[in-house]
């Protein structure tokens, strides 16, 4: 598990990106709400939820190190290993 | 221009010693679903086309009032409520274009009689004509291009819609299509050349089945672009919307219902407009008479003929003039005035002026028992021609009203 | 069911303008020595992409290669397709009088149709506004004109049909223009595929995570994705009867096509479809599985494209894998021409007797299974008989054309 506490801020921020991207109400979308089977997202969502962090949240999420998302848990966990890194070089 | 001395230009027109073309085995049209400035289906097109003026209307959809050039006269689809056929669910992700064509060609499979909805997915497939696709989602991805803090922040899940073949493959996905699965592109002819296309693939054994046809939809990218390049002809609105129709092979349902019409021929044809315009109605004309000769039909028994240029500045005296040398000034085919009262509505055109046939043939108020064939004719700035014959089938089904 | 009849159809003209270079000759001679098309971006500002490798068409010249088309009034698509188209008709030995005196049609495919005049639009708009779009500009974007250009070149006035069915159109293309001449619907007929390197299609791959580190590796175990490209490419194919009666050379028969689509999903390419589509060019070709004995891949080099290219075959080929090789390895990814390179290469491989190879494989992936020769790192002179040639894309739209030595 992460050692980086995610900012209450910015948990907020990826909980509504990803309501966004999936096309929920935010108190439909629990930690542990599977996004496949719970809300029929495919690959092709999940990249849009990593574009949406690094456009809107500046965190950039290496290609090597992107990994499939399944849940809110899993989110909090991959963008609190990257959220300490420069996101973005201008 | 180049530095290479041209050899000389070879004649449009073909040489005495070319073969005769081929007779052609006519396709039946089973279906038809149509969306238009007038509204939904063929009712509307025929009110319209005895009305003789385009519907009331403005822009809808997201884009505001205030994105369209001032002054220019568009119209958008009249009620048009994807969501009542797709749900809401991801409809943001589809393109205007997409979602016309999905809810289209969900009607006109939902429409046909049970008898004839036999036809396996495998063997029922969609061929659309477009000019460049969703012109609306192409430049608000290309506008993030720009505008965005760095190039690539654009939007993943638009990318497959900046796509021509997006609304052909959206629509396959919906209805489970696993047939033949094409997009061809060419501006006011494009719907002549998915008729064609779709012909040749059902001819050719490729499908039994294909939801045929083409749709444009209204944009500030579209309205924009008709601006600047000096607008529509007098009196024609800018217009969205479009037609598939379901086409089958011969032999497919033999017995089922009459079709709603035949196509026969469908010719397409090319003259460099740099050789002068006379040259291309010349052109359009020889396609014409190409194409009534493989429908076995004479000038004579063509009723009505529904043009595609009049919205284009300047272009409708070129395809006028080519119709003048096939048909004879007194008693020639009555002509449909499918763009001033649908508007201009760039590929979906040929699509729209074959509803328009279709729709004057199942009004009852207007005297067409005698009428047995039409022609649908395009021509394109780029030089492109085609014609389309069209027959009712004998013993025409009772006008709808 | 399919109808066998109709004349038999064979390719005698070829004619390439790719990264590899320009002409037939050149393109399969470097793509025989394993040279490779890929370099820095150069078409666009590459500034603020991770990836900056493309496999662009250095040093064209239209005023070399086109008579009538100029780039004035035509985008870079449309000249990549008359270019090549015109080169197809030099190579195949037919005069203007002949294209011109005979039924003759274009159609070619693309991904982007003008899509640099689409860009050159979109900048215009964001830096000054919509009410100063060029006009002359507008007139060029229409995708339909890239066939036009075709028949403008080479002073045509039959049919002009662009096919936009993204990277698998130079296979509808090849497909359509066979059955024209089969049915007897025209005599000649120019076919191929044409695409110009641009920066919102390089966009879009990069926000997909689909573009290379640095290469394609098709059917590598650590491929990682593509790398945009451009050219167009073209052939020429009349009757068999007609070629003969000339005396042309033949480079292969074109001897059937399939087209299906996948209906499950617009990016994630689909294995049963893409077997589906394979059977359905065997039927129509009127060939067994085993008959063929190369496969010029799709090949994208994602993970996901050869991963279900490979399994889409073995369930075609009931557990067998042809030698299945990829040219976008050494051209990358031309989108709307790939299928027709792919043709185009096919046609060669018969003529020549040569398997063209995966160029930048290092290991092949394991997880392809046994038994996968990709033609590794160099070509191989062997002699195929019927040579398969995969095209796939967005939208689920797969076409698959088939071609036979005519010697056979």
């Amino acid at each position: 598990m992460s050692e980086n506490v995610l900012q209450d801020d910015l948990r907020e921020k990826a909980r509504q990106i990803v309501a966004d991207v999936l096309e929920v109400d935010l108190d439909e979308l629990t930690d542990t709400s599977s996004f496949a089977d719970d809300f029929d997202a495919d690959s092709l969502l999940v990249i849009e939820m990593y574009s949406r962090f690094e456009r809107d949240l500046r965190i950039k999420v290496p290609q090597e190190d992107i990994v499939e998302l399944d849940n809110m848990a899993t989110v909090f966990e991959v963008i609190g290993r990257h959220s300490g890194a420069e996101a973005v070089s201008a | 221009m180049s530095a290479v001395s041209t050899t000389s230009r070879p004649t449009v027109s073909r040489t005495a010693a070319a073969p005769a073309p081929p007779p052609v085995t006519p396709v039946d049209v089973v279906g038809c679903t149509v969306f238009s400035t007038a509204g939904q289906g063929l009712d509307p097109i025929a009110d319209a086309l005895l009305r003789g003026t385009a519907a009331e209307g403005g822009p809808a959809g997201e884009a505001a009032a205030g994105d369209y050039p001032p002054g220019l006269d568009v119209r958008s689809v009249p009620g048009f409520s994807p969501a009542d056929t797709l749900g809401r669910k991801g409809l943001g992700r589809l393109t205007r274009t997409d979602q016309l064509v999905s809810v289209a060609c969900s009607l006109a499979l939902g429409e046909l009689p049970e008898q004839a909805a036999q036809t396996e997915p495998a063997d029922t497939g969609i061929v659309l004509g477009t000019s460049v696709g969703s012109t609306g989602r192409v430049g608000e991805f290309i506008r993030d291009t720009f505008v965005q803090e760095l190039p690539y922040f654009v939007n993943p899940s638009h990318f497959p819609g900046i796509l021509m073949n997006s609304a052909a493959g959206r629509a396959a996905i919906r209805l489970g299509l696993t047939g033949v699965n094409s997009t061809v592109s060419g501006g006011p002819l494009a719907g002549l050349h998915a008729l064609r296309f779709a012909r040749t693939a059902l001819l050719a054994g490729h499908a039994r089945r294909l939801l045929t046809g083409a749709f444009e939809e209204l944009s500030a990218q579209r309205a924009w672009a008709w601006h600047r390049s000096g607008g529509t002809a007098a009196g024609v609105p800018l217009g969205e919307g479009g037609a598939v129709f379901v086409l089958q092979a011969p032999d497919e349902h033999a017995e089922g219902p009459r079709p709603l019409a035949r196509l026969l021929a469908c010719d397409v044809g090319f003259a460099d407009p740099a050789d002068g315009l006379p040259g291309v109605s010349r052109r359009l004309a020889d396609c014409v008479r190409t194409a009534l000769v493989r429908s076995e039909i004479a000038p004579e028994d063509v009723a009505v003929a529904a043009p595609g240029a009049s919205g284009r500045r300047g272009w409708a005296r070129v395809e006028e003039a080519a119709l003048r040398e096939v048909f004879s000034p007194a008693q020639g085919p009555r002509r449909l005035a499918v763009q001033q009262v649908l508007g201009e509505t760039d590929s979906a055109n040929g699509a729209l002026q074959l509803a328009a046939v279709l729709a004057r043939w199942q009004d009852g108020r207007q005297d067409t028992g005698r009428e047995r064939a039409a022609v649908i004719t395009s021509v394109g700035p780029d030089g492109s021609v085609g014609c389309a014959v069209v027959a009712r089938p004998s013993g025409a089904p009772s006008p709808r009203r | 069911m399919p109808d066998r009849d109709g004349r038999r159809v064979v390719v005698t003209g070829l004619g390439a303008v790719s990264s590899l270079g320009i002409g037939a000759r050149q393109f399969i001679a470097a793509l025989r020595a394993g040279r490779s098309g890929i370099g820095p971006i150069g078409q666009f500002d590459a500034t603020g992409f991770e990836h900056v490798l493309a496999g662009e068409v250095r040093d064209f010249t239209p005023s070399a290669h086109l008579h009538r088309v100029s780039p004035e009034e035509w985008g870079r698509s449309s000249q990549f397709a008359a270019a090549a188209a015109r080169m197809a008709v030099e190579d195949a030995g037919v005069g203007e009088q002949t294209l011109s005196s005979v039924r003759t049609a274009s159609c070619f495919g693309t991904t982007n149709g003008e899509s640099q005049v689409l860009e050159d639009l979109g900048e215009q708009w964001v830096s000054q506004g919509p009410d100063r779009l060029d006009a002359r500009l507008i007139g060029q974007v229409d995708a339909g004109r890239i066939s036009a250009a075709v028949n403008v070149e080479l002073g045509l006035s039959g049919e002009a049909l662009t096919l936009g069915t993204a990277c698998a159109a130079g296979n509808y293309s090849v497909g359509y223009a066979y059955d024209l001449i089969r049915s007897g619907e025209v005599d000649l007929a120019l076919c191929g595929g044409a695409d110009a390197s641009n920066r919102h299609t390089h966009a879009g791959f990069h926000r997909l995570g689909a573009l290379a580190a640095d290469v394609p590796r098709p059917f590598d175990e650590h491929r990682d994705g593509i790398v945009t490209a451009e050219g167009g490419a073209a052939l020429l194919l009349e009757p068999l009867e007609a070629a003969l009666e000339r005396g042309a050379r033949i480079y292969a028969e074109v001897l059937g096509y399939g087209m299906s689509c996948d209906a499950h999903h617009m990016t994630n390419p689909h294995a049963p479809s893409i077997a589906e589509c394979i059977r359905r060019a065997h039927r129509n070709a009127g060939i067994k599985p085993e008959d063929v004995d190369y496969i010029c891949a799709h090949g994208t080099g994602t993970e996901a494209n050869d991963s279900t290219e490979i399994a889409a075959v073995r369930d075609a080929f009931d557990g067998r894998v042809p030698p299945i090789s990829s040219i976008k390895s050494a051209l990358g990814h031309t989108m709307g021409a790939a299928a027709a390179f792919g043709a185009l290469v096919s046609c060669a491989a018969l003529h020549e007797g040569f398997l063209p190879a995966s160029t930048t494989v290092r290991t092949v992936d394991p997880a392809l299974g046994p038994d996968v020769d990709c033609v590794p790192r160099t070509s191989r002179a062997q002699r195929p008989r019927v040579v398969e040639n995969h095209g796939f894309a967005f939208g689920g739209n797969n076409a698959v054309t088939i071609f036979g030595d005519i010697a056979a």
